[in-house]
């Protein structure tokens, strides 16, 4: 009798468990969420979910919860000035420096100077594992209110095996770039594809780049210091310009069609062969990467702009590489629940394994650090190119710390509402866009004038 | 002992098996229903002769017998002009619609004076002179006692600096053709720099209070592609709804809502029926009273990434027409039980609070509800689920409550969901999906309920 009392209350209580089961609840696991809310586009999300595992690895007491969205500027923008802790992650992407700043004013921004005195690994600080050249937008009044998150190499990418098919060479300079361009030609193929419709073809950084390749580095940071407007009629502006020109304005080079192109048309016909060479970034294997599973036998890799002198060298007669990269941030919220597992978090970002990840999710995608690794031969051609160039080149990050630009009445490219390509693809002729390449660096400088003063 | 055991165990193991058994329901249900029709709206009417560019110039005439005939089938009961402003034209499509049970709004495109020309004359209008009313009505007399005629499109996406002059050619038309459509689109809330108004609800309010209209009408297209080119949904699509609907319950008139049905810039190419089917339905849990595609024929130019709309180019049906008659004919089974209703306010539900929708952010009025969320909106005890839903809240007359539960994934993403709706007082439902009502017995007043990608369900408890 009473092992039938006893099986009975388990056959009970079994049958309860079974018959609540059935209703479900979510259990509330216990563990703390680190949310990170990112700008999620060409680079794709695979390197943080990666980082993100990597992390919950070795913190088993943490969850972290990713939220990324290619408009997430926008939302955080609005939490930020909801002030709603509870929407607010504990880490967040900044890609527009002007929000930047303006959230710093407004206080919305942790100041984590002391993140940059942490040891990241092996003894090194964090201040020692980042570049530089990519800090200084980040500090505000001397203080650290985010780290740079991307680096990114721009330049040209080429249609690596039909290079080798017609035995074109890469080309160094400008004069080389041209004079591959009619061999190309020759052989009935457009030489160059560019998105004419969106972002100015992707042109302005490679413009910058043959400006910094021309004047040289100091002469390039007194241009990014924008003190006056004198510093709009530098050389290197206008035979900047002048390169665009003679791209754009050149039907023979360019592929038909590319005047109307958004980044994405450009880079399908690239990707089909329909051109040998496009204006691009190193998100462009990420960014493409479905479309590229149709195309398996496609190769591709960069170069950097090319220089303007035909000696390779800048006008100090030295050479310069460089590839201008972009200058996202990220930051943790004045606000966020969990600020020092958050600095945690972009200090664990920082080893060099997770550095490693990144390049290896993002195609080839350098972040702005030390990178103790020098073989990349693991990625495709176009990311070990990409590294290539990011350990060469003199990368930058165009930026100014004038009041003017932080606040975003002023740029680097002024005439034509900063459209410059836009206005130069619409010239009738060759002449006509060289021309207007001398026009623009006039407007520009007058532009300046006004605001900069002499 | 034994006994008693027994029958304890058989008990349990019946009270743990009841959430299967099904209740017997009421014998009578009740008698709900309006003779309001729900407004679905083909914009864009078949073209006539020689209207297309590029490669369809000399384009044949489409205003044809075959081609309103469809609109009908498609379950269309408004076709709004675009091309057609020749009188033989618009009389034409006039006969046709009447033939066919399509009520007609013309454009009036005259030369000289016409109505959408007195509103954009670049001035505030004091007086619309006599010479200038001749004009029009010397046009609009051949067909305004026309059966088909319903009203006229006036105006498309105004900035508010033209309201005043909307309100003053509007006393003419009152006035002229007093039981014919005033029918002005507005724009929609991503249009910050061309509304004319400090905000979006500025420019509503502006509207409302110099216009009077009878309805308010915007379009806003929340399927696009990202700067990647993955399937996206707008930023704000949502929170334009509430700010609608809540201007519409003020002022006590409907709101329509313009759907995407053609594929063009960077918005997708809406042909399945669930990309029609989440846009209209999570319209209708904000109250909306009628749809209008854009468009219903494809855009005659070959421009603006254009693929197609319910009709090609050439005249042809394509798999959005066929996904739109699916739609409408879903929806006109519970027309009438819908229209009787007044939309109150809308529960924005987020299965997973860890994980916010994006959609749902900016709102002002709509109840905002996560997990496994208690007392959201007055009839649901508790509402949980495994994906993202609206659940619009509406009374009638009568004192019934009705819901309309919709599932908020995107329809690129394919996803069923399942909701779990507790009602107050509450022991069964009738459910209308997918062209079907049915009832349900609840148990405990609990519904538990899976939508497709994209679909809707209105709920009125009992």
């Amino acid at each position: 009798m009473k092992k039938f009392v006893k099986i009975l209350c388990l056959a009970l209580a079994f049958l309860m468990m079974f018959s609540l089961g059935a209703c479900g609840n979510r259990e509330d696991d216990g563990k703390i969420k680190l949310k990170i809310s990112f700008f999620k586009a060409g680079f794709g999300d695979e390197w943080l979910v990666k980082t993100a595992e990597a992390f919950e690895d070795s913190h088993p007491d943490v969850k972290v919860v990713l939220e990324g969205h290619a408009n997430m500027e926008q939302l955080v923008k609005n939490r930020l000035e909801a002030g709603n802790a509870d929407k607010i992650a504990d880490i967040v992407s900044i890609t527009n420096m002007t929000f930047y700043h303006d959230y710093i004013r407004k206080g919305y921004l942790e100041d984590i100077s002391d993140l940059y005195e942490m040891e990241v690994e092996n003894g090194k600080k964090f201040i020692d594992v980042v570049l530089p050249q990519f800090t200084d937008y980040v500090k505000v009044n001397d203080k650290y209110y985010g780290i740079p998150w991307e680096g990114a190499v721009t330049g040209f990418a080429y249609n690596k095996k039909m290079f080798e098919q017609y035995g074109w060479e890469v080309p160094t300079t400008m004069k080389e770039f041209f004079e591959l361009c009619d061999e190309i030609k020759s052989e009935g193929i457009a030489p160059i594809v560019y998105c004419g419709g969106i972002a100015e073809g992707y042109f302005q950084n490679i413009m910058l780049s043959w400006m910094f390749q021309y004047e040289g580095i100091e002469s390039g940071e007194e241009f990014f210091a924008l003190e006056s407007a004198d510093v709009f009629k530098k050389e290197g502006r206008k035979l900047a310009y002048e390169q665009v020109a003679k791209i754009v304005c050149n039907k023979d080079i360019v592929l038909s069609g590319s005047k109307g192109f958004d980044h994405l048309a450009a880079q399908r016909e690239f990707i089909q062969g329909n051109a040998a060479m496009i204006p691009t970034g190193s998100w462009l294997q990420t960014e493409m990467s479905e479309f590229l599973e149709g195309f398996p036998n496609f190769e591709m890799a960069m170069f950097a702009a090319p220089a303007i002198n035909d000696d390779g060298k800048d006008k100090n007669g030295n050479d310069l590489t460089v590839s201008v990269g972009n200058g996202d941030i990220l930051a943790i919220p004045s606000k966020a629940a969990n600020k020092e597992l958050a600095k945690e978090f972009l200090l664990f970002m920082s080893t060099q394994e997770m550095l490693n990840l990144y390049v290896e999710k993002t195609g080839g995608n350098p972040r702005p650090y030390v990178y103790e690794k020098t073989d990349w031969s693991n990625l495709s051609a176009f990311g070990e190119s990409v590294m290539e160039i990011w350990n060469s080149a003199y990368n930058i990050f165009p930026y100014s710390n004038n009041p003017l630009y932080l606040s975003g009445d002023i740029g680097f490219w002024l005439a034509e509402a900063g459209q410059c390509v836009t206005y130069l693809q619409n010239s009738s002729s060759l002449t006509e866009g060289i021309s207007r390449a001398s026009l623009l660096v006039n407007k520009d400088y007058e532009l300046a004038l006004d605001k900069l003063g002499k | 002992m034994r006994k008693l055991l027994s029958i304890l165990l058989v008990a349990v193991i019946a009270f743990s098996v009841s959430g299967c058994t099904k209740y017997k329901t009421s014998s009578e249900l009740p008698q709900i229903g309006s003779e309001d029709e729900f407004r679905f709206a083909a914009y864009m009417t078949p073209p006539q002769a020689n209207v297309g560019s590029d490669i369809l110039k000399n384009n044949p005439n489409y205003i044809t017998d075959e081609q309103y005939k469809w609109i009908a089938e498609c379950g269309f009961n408004y076709a709004y002009a675009v091309y057609e402003f020749e009188i033989e034209d618009i009389i034409t499509v006039l006969d046709l619609c009447e033939k066919y049970g399509i009520k007609y709004m013309a454009r009036d495109n005259g030369k000289g004076a016409s109505f959408g020309s007195l509103i954009a004359s670049g001035t505030n209008i004091e007086n619309i002179t006599d010479e200038q009313k001749s004009e029009i009505k010397a046009r609009v007399d051949l067909y305004k006692d026309h059966p088909a005629f319903a009203g006229h499109i006036i105006y498309d996406e105004p900035s508010a600096a033209l309201f005043d002059n909307i309100a003053k050619v509007k006393e003419f038309y009152e006035e002229y053709l007093p039981d014919k459509e005033y029918f002005v689109n507005l724009l929609p809330d991503t249009s910050a720099g061309q509304l004319g108004a400090e905000t979006y609800n500025d420019y509503l309010e502006q509207f409302l209070q110099k216009v009077q209209p009878e309805m308010l009408s915007y379009d806003r297209y929340p399927l696009t592609y990202d700067t990647s080119g993955n399937p996206d949904l707008g930023i704000g699509y949502i929170a334009n709804f509430e700010k609608a609907a809540v201007k519409a319950k003020e002022y006590n008139i409907p709101f329509y809502m313009f759907i995407l049905t053609m594929g063009h810039w960077n918005y997708r190419t809406p042909k399945n029926y669930d990309d029609l089917a989440w846009q209209v339905y999570n319209s209708m849990a904000y109250g909306a009273k009628g749809i209008e595609t854009f468009t219903y024929w494809t855009t005659m130019g070959t421009g603006e990434n254009i693929t197609y709309g319910l009709i090609d180019w050439y005249g042809n049906r394509t798999q959005t027409w066929y996904s739109m008659q699916q739609l409408i004919s879903e929806i006109k089974a519970f027309e009438s039980v819908y229209m009787d209703f007044d939309w109150q306010n809308t529960v924005c539900y987020t299965a997973d609070s860890d994980y916010q929708n994006y959609q749902f952010e900016g709102l002002n009025s709509s109840v905002l509800a996560y997990d496994n969320a208690e007392n959201p909106i007055d009839g649901i005890s508790s509402i949980k689920g495994d994906g993202d839903a609206l659940l619009g809240y509406f009374t009638n007359a009568d004192g019934y409550k009705g819901y309309m539960l919709t599932n908020m994934a995107d329809p690129a993403d394919d996803e069923t969901i399942t909701i779990e709706l507790k009602f107050n007082d509450a022991k069964e439902v009738i459910v209308y999906k997918k062209g079907r009502m049915v009832r349900y017995a609840l148990n405990k007043g609990v519904l538990t309920t899976k939508l497709g990608s994209g679909e809707g369900q209105f709920i009125i408890p009992l």
